[in-house]
């Protein structure tokens, strides 16, 4: 098992070796991190409350849409993609390939992550001078949420990308989900400000809680008054988010095994002969 | 079973609703064998090596490969399984040399001891002929190299029994020579198994000792090639020019017309030329036969012994 492990983890990194030699790649990771240095430019002088810049309440929500961008939206797109050019089924022609290759796909995830997070903070720390209202226990606590929310978000990436069978619409609609699960989070206006059928959605899922935590650990304590409910609730956060991670990571290996078995090669020639007919 | 079985077959069947793909076929392979599956398009020959590489869970049947169910064989099992699919267009952005490194470990946990271990790169490479490729990416390959390509994969773990999916499409003739010397030198110093199926006909009786043809779900002849033309019953082919013209027999047993022919006092034979019943005549009556009983009376009739013929 540990063999598999190692043998994924390499696979993983030179897997993104690969991407970061890629220009389409580099270019969508550029521009990302190109907008979050604009955002938060053009908010650099602006007060929340006061003492409280308003990129202290944007960053924590540019984390959590890097977040669900990267694991959710990201992962998906890679395993639609590879399943449908046969890498999945090569995979299962090899001994131990399928854990080798979900091991690589994760460890792929996470270097993409750690190359969207460090950049972000360097650019946040750059545009406002250092100061990210940042304690060690902020840190400690944002890393610790960071890591959770990967767990908990990276199975999900994992149930949607084979779940869904056609790459180009996981690659228009999950663009459009992306988007739609960080409105009804509360990570482009506050929650308590949208209406309320949305909020309901939005505190049933973990990009919510995500984004308290994140916020909390960047805020004064005393701005717990502008959150839903009206105050850090550290503690339900971690647990709502730790309960997302077990029933993903529970369900997770089972999906992506049964697709697996599913899966053909007269299956991938099917697919192969409708794609060529649509272009 | 049998100890010597690599593969055993019972009969197989496969519906797909009310579609039957495969219907009670029944097959054997020994250790070190070659046998080559033929048939036309949608006779179940892709479904028969995918129930056999354990991608597909078959209606009905016994399927015991390498003394395991397939379909439920774990990971040792399958280190000792080659496959090479039809049409892969995975890991494209990979360099050849690190994709066969990374699938080459995988089988080192495996490896028996005493046993030579999965392929080195380099080796590997030089005996599919892809040498000069190792650092090319895979999408760069021609067609033909990423068959190649494929076929080494197929090959990384030194599989005790190969499957081979139409592995010479795009192959130009001198790949195709040497993939052929490839299977050879396989069964013959590593006893490897080899299950393949192809359309090239002339390929099949080059490296195949026995032969396989499945229409509509049936194996309908096993053998090798002369078993196969004997079975129908077809002639040989004899030519020879005597006194300047040329002349073309048919006969069914040849040995006994050429002794015949070469007693003639008379004549002077030269030229003389025997032509063994083609495999794709054989496979064209086998296949018409089964398809109806119309098309098998009149591709019976049409082969009946020529008369000489004067250039």
């Amino acid at each position: 098992m540990t063999i598999a492990l190692r043998a994924g983890i390499r696979r993983g990194l030179t897997e993104f070796g690969i991407s970061l030699r890629t220009p389409a790649d580099v270019l969508f990771i550029v521009f990302g991190l190109v907008i979050v240095g604009v955002v938060l430019w053009l908010n650099r002088d602006a007060e929340a409350a006061p003492g409280a810049p308003l990129a202290w309440f944007i960053l924590p929500s540019i984390l959590t849409i890097q977040l669900l961008f990267v694991t959710a939206y990201g992962l998906a797109t890679v395993i639609v993609t590879e399943r449908e050019d046969g890498t999945l089924l090569r995979a299962r022609s090899l001994p131990t390939g399928l854990p080798v290759y979900s091991v690589g796909v994760t460890a792929r995830t996470l270097a993409e992550l750690v190359c969207t997070f460090v950049p972000t903070l360097a650019i946040a720390a750059a545009v406002l001078g250092g100061a990210l209202g940042l304690d060690a226990l902020g840190l400690a606590t944002v890393l610790a949420m960071l890591v959770l929310g990967t767990v908990a978000l990276l199975p999900f990436g994992f149930v949607i990308g084979t779940v869904f069978r056609n790459p180009r619409s996981v690659g228009g609609w999950g663009f459009l989900a992306v988007g739609a699960v960080a409105f009804a989070s509360g990570l482009i206006q506050p929650l308590a400000t949208l209406p309320a059928w949305v909020q309901p959605i939005g505190l049933a899922l973990p990009l919510f809680w995500i984004g308290h935590v994140l916020r909390g650990a960047f805020l004064p304590a005393e701005l717990g008054t502008l959150e839903f409910g009206g105050g850090w609730h550290f503690g339900l956060a971690f647990a709502i988010v730790a309960a997302w991670a077990i029933v993903g990571l529970v369900l997770a290996p089972h999906l992506l095994r049964r697709i697996a078995r599913r899966e053909t090669a007269s299956a991938i020639e099917l697919r192969r002969q409708a794609a060529l007919q649509r272009i | 079973m049998d100890a010597d079985a690599v593969v055993e077959v019972r009969g197989l069947r496969m519906t797909y609703g009310a579609r039957t793909v495969l219907d009670g076929v029944d097959l054997r392979l020994d250790r070190g064998e070659v046998v080559a599956l033929l048939g036309p398009n949608g006779a179940g020959k892709t479904t028969t090596i995918e129930v056999l590489e354990g991608f597909r869970q078959p209606t009905a049947g016994e399927v015991v490969v390498l003394g395991e169910d397939p379909s439920r064989a774990g990971d040792a099992w399958r280190a000792k399984v080659g496959v090479v699919l039809q049409s892969w267009r995975d890991h494209a952005r990979w360099p050849v040399g690190q994709l066969l490194e990374q699938f080459a470990a995988l089988y080192r946990p495996f490896a028996v001891a005493g046993g030579q271990g999965p392929y080195g790169v380099d080796e590997l490479l030089e005996l599919v002929g892809l040498a000069d490729r190792r650092r090319a990416l895979v999408r760069s390959l021609s067609g033909g190299q990423r068959r190649r390509l494929d076929v080494a994969i197929g090959l990384v773990g030194r599989p005790e029994l190969l499957f081979l999916d139409e592995p010479t499409t795009g192959f130009d003739p001198v790949a195709r020579h040497e993939f052929h010397e490839l299977i050879h030198a396989l069964s013959d110093f590593d006893d490897t198994t080899v299950l393949l199926t192809t359309h090239d006909l002339a390929e099949a009786e080059k490296i195949a000792g026995r032969i396989l043809i499945l229409d509509e779900g049936r194996i309908v002849a096993n053998g090798s090639a002369a078993e196969l033309a004997r079975a129908m019953a077809h002639s040989s082919e004899v030519t020879w020019r005597e006194d300047g013209v040329r002349h073309v027999h048919s006969a069914a047993e040849p040995e006994a017309f050429v002794r015949e022919l070469l007693t003639r006092r008379e004549v002077e034979v030269t030229e003389l030329q025997v032509r063994a019943q083609t495999l794709e005549a054989t496979y064209l009556a086998m296949v018409a036969r089964h398809e109806t009983a119309a098309t098998a009376a009149a591709s019976a009739s049409d082969r009946r012994p020529t008369n000489e013929e004067a250039r």
